[in-house]
């Protein structure tokens, strides 16, 4: 949001982040908001509301962590591509634990939106750095991209974190990576329409006279 | 890891198997097969249970009625249930009224036989072992309709914050000679209901009916308290209800007292949990298996399942771990003679064996054991996982032998008894004579409910070498300060009298991985309490498991030990192995000289429900001023299979971390 001679302000990015603090603290909150499969039929709410809440310990501090991190800079850059990979991931994402993840009865956490968060945010820089054909950067994206695709194959053969204790949970690799293509997909689907529709009105402008 | 994998597999296959079983056995009315008359019709029941903070008090109430054009005795027989106090029994009659009082076990028998052969109303209710409860009313005219009601107590079970609710009706199909002597009907013809009032003082937030979820209602009446209401019509009494809920998460350890003092002059009776708030860490090493199964006749439709459960428990060994497993029906055979380690061919091999084993013969669960218990490396940790559904009936069966055969090794067997009806006290004295634990698994038990109940105790290390005492106050027949292990996510609960309220000093003095730890803390006992009555009747119940598991272990005599049953039986008025319910109106107490003990007890405990029926839980918390812990309650389990979280982490955040600098570099470059 952007009022006259102010900086523009992440006001989404800050109130899921404000939201996801409050129900972790809240006592009893992420039992009543994480997605248990028994009740997909009589709470399916609980698919969109289970990835504001978290396990103690390391997994809130590091989901909310990345959250904070990404979410501001890409509603700040494109606020349409990060409503839309909000959307759209916050459903998929959820689909993607159900169809597969079968075992996994409960699920929690940010980190499905953040890899989807990380995907769309990748797109627009390729689309920029393309753009100025800045190879430099090119390069530094596709190893960070590398990197992180790399991480989560490993999470998905291994069905363990690297670094993180996740006594108690496991880590859905496959709901990140569903996570991620979203991310790609929903940047890439906007953007392109944008484009499109930018293109459109551009032919469609006639000289005068 | 790979050790919380093997059990969660096995203990989910085991329970997600368990609904295949072809069980036809339930609660029911009984008949003498072949009789010419027809059962006895169960009109309706109805199952009210009122769960406060640590017990739960169970009624069930039921109609039955008389289609024969002759007068019956009518015999209902149900499970028991595991460590439940049997209390009350009344039986309506018309307009007549008869109730219970518990006398010792023949007189009762001598008394109610006596009034059948008048054409007397009369009932009679009988433990009949592990395996039931029978109901048994005389003379039930043409057409006749009666209720029946009973009432019970128990402690409820809570382990990591979860606390597991059975009202066991399926029949485990253990005892041969009533299944050929009886006809069973489980029909209900009208409704079947059921109503818990759930009281807690620590908040729920969570709450499980599996079978039952979509049929309940739920008022959420505050944080610890809940209503729930389910009925059905045409239902069989086939299938257990099963309650789980769950208490907030991050809960202190702490130590919570029920106590009864209603007289100055006389000792007061207590329930006492400890919650250790202490960080047990997972056991990473590799370890030795040995499967114990149970291949008898009993065990057939069960078998595939158990076949799955290992071959899939095998494969989240790693090759560090090592196994072995047993099969026993009339005699014990190993399948693989050493311990192999648990390489993908291994374990290949051992599927393909497991997979092919069929059921036979009878249950020779000594000769099992034995063998399973033969052979061990003294260097590493071995772990017995015994599984069974039946009664060992081939073999040696004294459960002294048993105590004596595990006495002689350094190994935990935990003991997994499948159905209803299975023989609690031996696989209770199995399991705690090597200091691992029991868990039964109900047929309607759920995947979620099992692991958190199994896995994590297994799999991380223990409190052991325990001992709590209790100094300042003058504690009585608490059983032994020693407690042995306390498995990561259990509480352990005391029950005891106490001379004279006053400031306790409770000390829990242990080893955690060898290293000595003491938990101490300072409270009250009161002088006066009456809010709790039926803490007596627990008192009574854990003092007779304790004489009982005294005598199967061989340190008592078996005849001391009956008659110190009977006497607790009557004096708190228990149906036990040596007393039973016997059903008269007042009339008939007075011709037999039976004093009315039970009456003014069930008056007073009325009487207290009454009074706490209105009122939020009570908090039972007695430490909260001086914690007896610094930690939380054990973790929330989560089992690996079952809860999903996230893949971010500090490699996660440092990528995340660049491209963000990467990002505000090239906006910065662009509006340059």
């Amino acid at each position: 949001m952007k009022t006259d001679g102010s900086k523009p302000v992440a006001v989404a990015s800050i109130l899921l982040v404000g939201a996801a603090v409050v129900l972790h603290l809240l006592p009893g909150a992420p039992e009543r908001f994480e997605f248990q499969r028994d009740l997909l039929t009589t709470q399916p709410w609980r698919v969109i509301t289970a990835q504001l809440v978290h396990y103690p310990g390391d997994h809130v501090i590091w989901d909310v962590g990345m959250f904070a991190l990404l979410a501001p800079l890409l509603e700040l850059r494109d606020r349409r591509v990060f409503v839309v990979t909000l959307a759209v991931g916050a459903f998929v994402i959820p689909l993607g634990v159900l169809l597969l993840s079968p075992d996994i009865t409960t699920f929690r956490g940010l980190s499905g939106i953040d890899t989807a968060l990380f995907g769309a945010l990748a797109v627009l820089l390729y689309r920029e750095l393309r753009e100025r054909n800045d190879r430099r950067g090119l390069a530094i994206l596709a190893v960070q991209v590398a990197l992180l695709a790399a991480k989560l194959g490993y999470e998905h053969t291994t069905g363990s974190c690297l670094l993180v204790t996740n006594e108690g949970w496991v880590p859905l690799a496959g709901a990140h990576i569903v996570g991620f293509v979203a991310g790609i997909a929903c940047a890439a689907g906007v953007q392109g329409a944008t484009t499109g529709i930018v293109r459109r009105s551009v032919m469609n402008v006639r000289p005068a006279g | 890891m790979q050790t919380q994998h093997l059990i969660a597999a096995f203990v989910l296959m085991t329970a997600c198997g368990l609904p295949l079983c072809n069980s036809a056995q339930a609660a029911g009315t009984l008949s003498p097969a072949g009789s010419p008359d027809a059962p006895m019709v169960i009109v309706d029941h109805h199952l009210d249970v009122v769960v406060n903070n640590g017990w739960a008090r169970t009624q069930v109430t039921q109609t039955f009625r008389n289609d024969n054009t002759t007068t019956i005795e009518g015999v209902y027989s149900t499970p028991v249930p595991k460590s439940a106090a049997l209390s009350e029994v009344e039986i309506v009659v018309g307009e007549r009224t008869l109730q219970g009082e518990v006398v010792r076990k023949q007189r009762a028998r001598t008394i109610y036989e006596d009034e059948k052969a008048q054409g007397n109303s009369a009932g009679l209710t009988e433990k009949n072992g592990f395996q039931d409860h029978r109901f048994q009313v005389a003379n039930i005219a043409p057409g006749e309709t009666i209720r029946v009601r009973a009432v019970w107590y128990q402690a409820m079970e809570v382990e990591s914050g979860i606390a597991r609710y059975l009202y066991p009706l399926e029949d485990g199909g253990t005892d041969e000679a009533a299944k050929s002597f009886w006809t069973r009907t489980e029909a209900v013809e009208g409704t079947f209901s059921v109503d818990v009032e759930l009281k807690s003082a620590a908040p729920v937030v969570d709450l499980r009916m599996p079978g039952w979820d979509s049929l309940a209602k739920i008022e959420e009446l505050g944080d610890g308290r809940r209503r729930i209401h389910a009925e059905a019509t045409g239902e069989a009494l086939d299938r257990d209800f099963l309650l789980y809920y769950r208490l907030a998460d991050d809960l202190p350890g702490r130590i919570d007292l029920v106590a009864h003092r209603p007289d100055e002059d006389k000792p007061g009776h207590f329930m006492m949990v400890v919650t250790p708030g202490v960080d047990l860490k997972p056991i990473e090493h590799g370890s030795d298996y040995v499967f114990v199964l149970d291949i008898s006749g009993s065990m057939q439709g069960k078998l595939a399942t158990l076949q799955d459960a290992v071959v899939r428990s095998l494969q989240g060994l790693t090759p560090e771990d090592r196994f072995k497993v047993v099969v026993f029906s009339d005699r014990a055979r190993e399948l693989n003679r050493d311990f192999w380690n648990a390489t993908p061919e291994r374990v290949a091999t051992m599927s393909n064996q497991v997979s092919a084993l069929q059921t036979e013969g009878g249950t020779n669960l000594y000769e099992g054991l034995d063998l399973g218990l033969g052979g061990l490396d003294d260097d590493r940790v071995t772990s017995v996982l015994l599984v069974t559904d039946a009664v060992a009936n081939q073999g040696l069966v004294d459960p002294k032998e048993f105590a004596t055969l595990l006495g002689e090794v350094d190994v935990r067997v935990f003991g997994f008894l499948l159905g209803n009806s299975g023989n609690w006290p031996l696989m209770r004295t199995i399991a705690e004579t090597s200091g691992g634990f029991s868990q039964g698994v109900s047929n309607a038990d759920d995947i979620m409910g099992q692991l958190m109940l199994a896995r994590e105790k297994i799999t991380h290390e223990a409190i052991h070498d325990a001992e709590l005492t209790v100094r300042g106050v003058k504690v009585m027949d608490a059983g032994d300060e020693h407690i042995g292990k306390i498995y990561k996510g259990r509480q352990l609960v005391v029950f005891g009298k106490y001379a004279e309220g006053g400031r306790a000093k409770v000390k829990l003095a242990a080893k955690i991985s060898g290293a000595d730890k003491t938990y101490v803390t300072e409270f009250d006992f009161p002088d006066i309490a009456t809010d709790s009555p039926e803490v007596e009747r627990l008192f009574a119940l854990a003092r007779i498991e304790d004489i009982e598991g005294a005598a199967h272990h061989g340190l008592a005599d078996p005849v001391e030990s009956d008659d110190a049953v009977a006497d607790l039986g009557i004096a708190y008025q228990l149906v036990t192995d040596q007393t039973s319910m016997l059903v008269l109106d007042d009339d008939g107490f007075k011709r037999h000289g039976i004093d009315r003990r039970n009456r003014d007890r069930v008056n007073v405990e009325r009487a207290a429900q009454q009074a706490r029926a209105a009122l939020p839980p009570a908090p039972t918390r007695v430490d909260a001023k001086k914690p007896m812990f610094q930690g939380k309650e054990a973790s929330r389990v989560r089992p690996r299979s079952g809860g999903g979280g996230g893949a971010i982490d500090p490699i996660s955040l440092t990528i995340g971390g660049s491209m963000a600098f990467l990002a505000i570099a090239s906006r910065r470059r662009r509006e340059d």
